[in-house]
């Protein structure tokens, strides 16, 4: 276990390594970031100065390490184009999305617990055809779709829930459904899959041969015993709904880490960009280590790998 | 018995096809051809403004989706974008699986020091988030789709390599690999004529469930700015423009939306079954043996109904 902890841990760091390298190289390569931040009428001279006080003219290797040991400190630099700092607003905006994502994920994976045990045990029946007719069209329609069909049929037409902004505890439903609703899809049918599975088994007869209530069956024995492959999926979910929420930020205007990346696109502000991007990978990182190790506690075989 | 349930039998010679789900299968059609031959089914510019009849409504004579803020016909230009939306998909289809496949029949056939280090490099690129890396693409350099097609590529080889070098892994213990060793044919040779053959089929596995997966992430990235940029029409760039018109002119926004989401389904629909085909447990399950026993026995022979259970 101890060496299966220090591999993941190791193969974290190095991908933390990685992005950080690509992120950083990507800047570079696109071309002189002085000619984003230099007005049009400075001169060679002006250029050469800037440079050396922001420390460009230096090799690309040193001006990495300089930046990841900011980084490391906590200091991100500032925004190109609005000239604040950027770590205590990337740090209010995900403030934000996290409320964002707290409200949905847990509904989503909750919800699709009743959902796949309909599907599973109900094969053939309308309901089940609903539920999984509703996974597979929340898995396939893309989330600022759903973002925007609920803005115009709820928002506009019916007018009951607010469309924008980050209001008060209505205005949580609709970005909570379109962000959520990709997460509830996959986890109901992957759960129909592996309750499928599991109720043909012959435990589970033995459970009903003893006479326990159906409910029962479904709910306690089934489901502890299905529900591991949907663990896994859980945890990276998880860490795409953090990118996930960009695009329903974006649809809401809801401040949050993702309406700041969009801005951080619209306006070309490569620094905010850069660390944002960071951030999030580095958060989604540990995230999937935390489930690895988790995993890997509960299911010995994985060690072995 | 026999006479009373004929009717219930899908009178199909193919075996296979009776399993094809049919709706996403003629929707998935339909939306091809219109999309690859625009030009049969409109006769509209993409580009041209028509500024006397801007935002029309649908249902309007003459357009279908009704008309965009220069007056183009929506219609025209949901077909048009499409045509964008299916060439970066199958681009990085082929970007990424190429080399998917080639590092995964590398990294399996050779295995040892080189398998290790070159899953290591996979997992790296495994925990890359799409999205994100394609946004840092696109900041630095110019949306378009040559950077589209880079950035989500530069994330998928990755999936791909991990389920075909399992793949590689068993076909490697098979016997005619050995003999083929031993009649002194070089390891190159043996992965290009004896391995790859036998990965194409979980690589099409592959490749139709996640061909959804790429669409949605090319059009939310377009959707942001980040992805095809104008006047060039995409999908997920039409749903952005709309945005702003949303309260007057929901079409803008919605109908390519749909064409998005009917699209996606499709392929999702699809690949699900050609899994499902390709599976070895539940082609057992699909044949057309067990099929004719339910169908004896007067059970209901529909693709819904099937779970393992009931196809002894």
């Amino acid at each position: 276990m101890a060496r299966y902890l220090l591999k993941r841990l190791g193969q974290a760091v190095l991908t933390l390594i990685a992005i950080s390298i690509i992120v950083f190289a990507l800047a570079r390569i696109s071309g002189d970031p002085l000619n984003l931040i230099m007005p049009e009428w400075a001169t060679e001279e002006d250029f050469q100065a800037m440079a050396e006080k922001l420390g460009l003219d230096q090799p690309l290797y040193i001006q990495y390490f300089k930046f990841m040991g900011s980084v490391l400190q906590g200091d991100f630099g500032y925004s190109a184009i609005s000239r604040q700092p950027i770590g205590p607003m990337f740090f209010r905006a995900m403030l934000n999305s996290v409320k964002l994502i707290l409200v949905s994920f847990p509904i989503a994976i909750l919800l699709s617990l009743p959902l796949a045990i309909i599907a599973a045990t109900r094969v053939g029946s309308a309901s089940s055809k609903f539920v999984m007719g509703i996974a597979i069209f929340g898995q396939s329609a893309p989330s600022f779709f759903i973002g925007l069909l609920l803005i115009v049929i709820f928002s506009i037409y019916l007018g009951v829930l607010p469309a924008a902004r980050m209001t008060g505890f209505s205005s949580y439903i609709l970005p909570g459904i379109s962000l959520g609703l990709f997460a509830l899809a996959s986890q109901t049918r992957i759960l129909r899959n592996s309750l499928l599975r599991v109720l043909r088994s012959d435990y589970i007869k033995l459970v009903r041969l003893k006479g326990a209530p159906e409910s029962r069956v479904n709910w306690r024995h089934a489901l502890k015993n299905g529900s591991l492959a949907m663990l896994t999926s859980a945890g990276q979910l998880f860490a795409r709904l953090v990118v996930g929420s960009v695009a329903v930020e974006t649809v809401f205007a809801w401040p949050g880490a993702g309406r700041l990346i969009y801005d951080g696109i619209m306006s070309r502000d490569y620094a905010l960009i850069q660390t944002s991007v960071l951030v999030i990978c580095a958060m989604m990182v540990v995230m999937n280590t935390i489930v690895d190790i988790i995993y890997g506690y509960i299911d010995p075989r994985i060690r072995v790998y | 018995m026999y006479k009373q349930n004929k009717h219930m039998l899908n009178n199909n010679k193919n075996p296979w096809l009776r399993t094809v789900p049919r709706t996403p299968a003629i929707l998935l059609f339909i939306i091809l051809f219109s999309v690859v031959f625009p030009g049969l089914f409109t006769d509209y510019s993409t580009t041209l403004a028509d500024l006397p009849n801007r935002l029309l409504p649908p249902g309007t004579e003459g357009h279908i989706f009704g008309t965009d803020t220069l007056g183009r016909d929506l219609f025209t230009r949901v077909l048009y974008g499409g045509r964008v939306s299916l060439l970066v998909a199958a681009l990085v289809l082929v970007v990424s699986g190429s080399i998917g496949l080639t590092v995964a029949i590398v990294a399996g056939y050779l295995g040892g020091k080189v398998d290790a280090l070159l899953m290591r490099i996979v997992d790296i690129f495994l925990s890359f988030p799409p999205m994100l890396i394609a946004i840092v693409f696109a900041v630095a350099f110019e949306p378009g789709v040559l950077t589209v097609v880079t950035a989500i590529s530069i994330s998928y080889w990755s999936k791909f390599c991990r389920v075909i070098r399992a793949d590689v892994l068993q076909i490697k213990e098979q016997e005619y690999i050995a003999l083929a060793k031993v009649a002194g044919c070089s390891d190159l040779y043996i992965m290009v004529r004896h391995i790859l053959p036998n990965v194409l089929d979980t690589f099409l596995v592959v490749m139709s469930l996640e061909i959804g997966m790429v669409i949605r992430l090319e059009a939310t990235l377009s959707f942001l700015g980040a992805g095809i940029a104008p006047p060039t029409p995409s999908w997920g760039q039409m749903v952005g423009a709309g945005r702003d018109y949303l309260m007057n002119a929901w079409w803008l926004s919605i109908l390519p939306g749909g064409a998005l989401a009917a699209l996606i389904f499709c392929f999702n629909m699809i690949g699900d079954w050609i899994r499902d085909m390709m599976d070895p447990h539940l082609r057992a399950v699909l044949s057309v043996k067990t099929e004719k026993k339910r169908w004896l026995k007067g059970i209901s022979t529909s693709r819904e109904t099937i779970t393992p259970a009931n196809t002894k």
